[in-house]
């Protein structure tokens, strides 16, 4: 009998460490996913900020670049090493050299003017005649926009617009409109958990979004 | 033996109606500590990205309105609470007096901000437009935003009425001289 009663006090014990265990866990985990969040939100506020500066006379593809590679230099340090930023789904920064480039008339593409951005003239960028193809544009100039308002249509969006494997960030910049009014920041993906947590890419991630537009530095 | 077997399972009972209450309320408690951390951080993003383009802007009109649009855009695509329970964001204003405790939501679900300029020199069209005078905490050449909102928490019975909070979130962001511009300039004498 009282072998009995010390077996169940034994794993009452146990089953008291276990929940004991979990809650604190579990508190620190989503403490440490808020300080993540937040750090996602400035980051995409810094990459925002980097990008929005007026295009005048520079380069759209590098003035974007520095846009992403301020948001993730800014979630290198704020996410706890619960995820690796990525610039690009191959990594590197390929993806905006190779960026395209067209020839705009009334905000309208101008067909057979394709040539890469980073070949362009300095004079054809200062005055706003060459810009990202439509596609690139996360705006109504893109044809994949059906409606008013679109976010995560252009096709530099598209990392962001896939599932990101546990452990990864994409961050993801473009111009909603050409010549620019504003930029889109989206930087998306799953954060590592140190709890069994269920996320869209499996257990132990959480998903985490944030989206952000921010306007384009003007002169008049 | 059944007695005992009895008065066992009754105290089961008991410790299963005490323990199941406050797991609950603790868990809609730890949720209600999220979504407000959520709506915390948008409220943060949102002051700032208007803050921004507010001070980038050509004039105190087109800061005041891009300001708007802004909040509007960065309240619209944030998570938590303010997008999904802010029945109205009131009393934008980009003139006056600053205090924000006169533009304190008072329902849940909705929230207020204000948007004003710190006073620049005499050929600044931020000031002439937008000038807050004895404006707290505010220099010459700054534009600020404020944001107030109280979360509808309704959905918690004991928490909800116990927990009335109302977040607050503002930056404040440097104007740039040369934006300023020379009332000489302006031969529609609009300021803008």
């Amino acid at each position: 009998m009282r072998g009995v009663e010390s077996g169940q006090a034994m794993v009452e014990f146990a089953i008291g460490v276990a929940v004991f265990l979990l809650v604190t866990l579990g508190a620190v985990q989503i403490g440490l996913l808020a300080l993540a969040e937040e750090g996602v939100q400035s980051a995409s506020l810094a990459g925002a900020r980097a990008a929005s500066v007026s295009p005048q006379g520079l380069n759209p593809a590098v003035i974007l670049e520095n846009g992403a590679e301020a948001a993730g230099t800014s979630l290198r340090t704020l996410v706890a090493g619960m995820a690796e930023p990525g610039l690009c789904p191959a990594g590197g920064t390929t993806c905006w050299t190779r960026l395209e480039c067209v020839r705009y008339r009334g905000g309208v593409a101008q067909p057979a003017t394709t040539r890469p951005c980073s070949s362009l003239p300095a004079a054809a960028i200062a005055s706003y005649t060459y810009g990202p193809v439509p596609q690139e544009l996360d705006g109504a100039q893109n044809p994949s926009c059906h409606a008013a308002q679109c976010f995560g249509v252009a096709a530099l969006m598209q990392p962001c617009r896939r599932t990101v494997a546990t452990g990864r960030l994409a961050i993801c910049v473009a111009y909603t409109s050409w010549p620019p009014k504003a930029v889109d920041v989206w930087i998306t993906g799953e954060l590592r958990t140190i709890i069994p947590w269920i996320g869209s890419a499996g257990p132990g991630s959480v998903p985490v979004s944030s989206r952000l537009r921010l306007s384009v530095e003007a002169f008049s | 033996m059944s007695r005992a077997c009895g008065a066992a399972s009754g105290q089961a009972l008991v410790e299963l109606a005490l323990v199941l209450p406050l797991t609950l309320l603790l868990g809609c408690g730890a949720v209600a500590v999220v979504q407000l951390a959520r709506t915390q951080m948008a409220m943060q993003t949102a002051s700032d990205a208007a803050a921004l383009v507010a001070a980038r802007a050509v004039d105190a009109r087109v800061a005041c309105s891009q300001a708007e649009e802004e909040l509007a855009t960065v309240v619209q695509e944030s998570q938590g609470l303010l997008a999904g329970q802010l029945h109205n964001m009131t009393l934008g204003t980009c003139v006056g007096q600053p205090p924000l405790a006169t533009a304190l939501p008072a329902t849940p679900g909705s929230g207020s901000y204000q948007v004003w300029f710190g006073y620049g020199g005499s050929d600044d069209s931020f000031c002439r437009l937008g000038g807050a005078p004895n404006a707290t905490g505010l220099t010459d050449g700054d534009v600020e935003v404020m944001m107030a909102f109280r979360p509808d928490l309704d959905w918690i019975p004991v928490l909800g009425n116990w927990l009335s909070p109302v977040l607050h979130a503002s930056d404040t962001e440097k104007i740039a001289p040369f934006r300023s511009r020379d009332p000489s300039q302006d031969p529609t004498g609009d300021d803008c």
